[in-house]
């Protein structure tokens, strides 16, 4: 059995609403760094994190982030 | 945030790493120091460091004071403004902290049998074991999270 991972389409609701990474950050409070770091997989938001992205980027958080499975 | 919060969030950001570097040198200097005490405790460089220090340790913090201040555009750190509450509430922040408190853990765990070896018949051993552990213990602290939190 594989293991499960974090599958996220950050990037592209971003760039469908035309945003950087650092207007993104500024609208949910974080910082640029660690939109860079969802995008790219090195770190998992927190539910409340996954709830605001979700949020401003007017989409519901299920079309931000999905769990994949990965082969063993 | 407009696009000046965001900046001004980047600029809190790159403070404070310039602050943490600041720091690291300043334990890398009291490091040597007390290296040089352990090694020669009554040599003339030991000494006479020990004399400067009273002297020179409040300029230096006035200097560094005031150079890190200006990094900041002259508006000063205010831990209630939006900007800085993003720095400060930032999840992956948080998150290389806690890894590097990790770090230090183990690095002073790592560093008490080294250090009672190299301490453990030289003069006044007891007191610059307690000395090296604290500046191992911030001195691996702060280390880890330049690394870890690097662009």
């Amino acid at each position: 059995m594989g293991a499960e991972t974090l599958k996220t389409t950050l990037k592209v609701h971003r760039a469908m609403r035309d945003l950087t990474q650092a207007d993104l950050a500024a609208l949910v409070g974080v910082t640029r760094k660690s939109i860079n770091a969802i995008e790219t997989g090195k770190m998992v938001p927190s539910t409340l994190l996954a709830l605001k992205l979700a949020r401003a980027l007017e989409t519901p958080v299920e079309s931000l982030f999905a769990l994949v499975d990965t082969p063993a | 945030m407009t696009k000046t919060a965001t900046d001004r969030t980047e600029r809190i950001l790159q403070h404070s790493r310039r602050g943490l570097w600041v720091v690291l040198g300043m334990l890398a200097l009291l490091a040597g120091w007390l290296v040089l005490l352990a090694l020669s405790p009554q040599g003339e460089s030991a000494r006479t460091i020990t004399r400067l220090i009273p002297t020179l340790l409040p300029i230096a913090i006035v200097l560094v004071a005031a150079w890190t201040r200006g990094s900041l555009g002259g508006k000063p750190f205010d831990p209630k403004e939006p900007e800085a509450r993003a720095f400060l509430e930032d999840e992956l922040r948080q998150a290389n902290l806690g890894k590097s408190f990790r770090v230090a853990f183990i690095a002073v765990l790592v560093g008490q049998p080294l250090l009672a070896w190299f301490l453990w018949q030289r003069p006044y051993g007891l007191v610059l074991m307690g000395a090296f552990t604290g500046v191992l213990a911030v001195g691996s602290l702060v280390a880890a999270f330049l690394a870890f939190d690097r662009d």
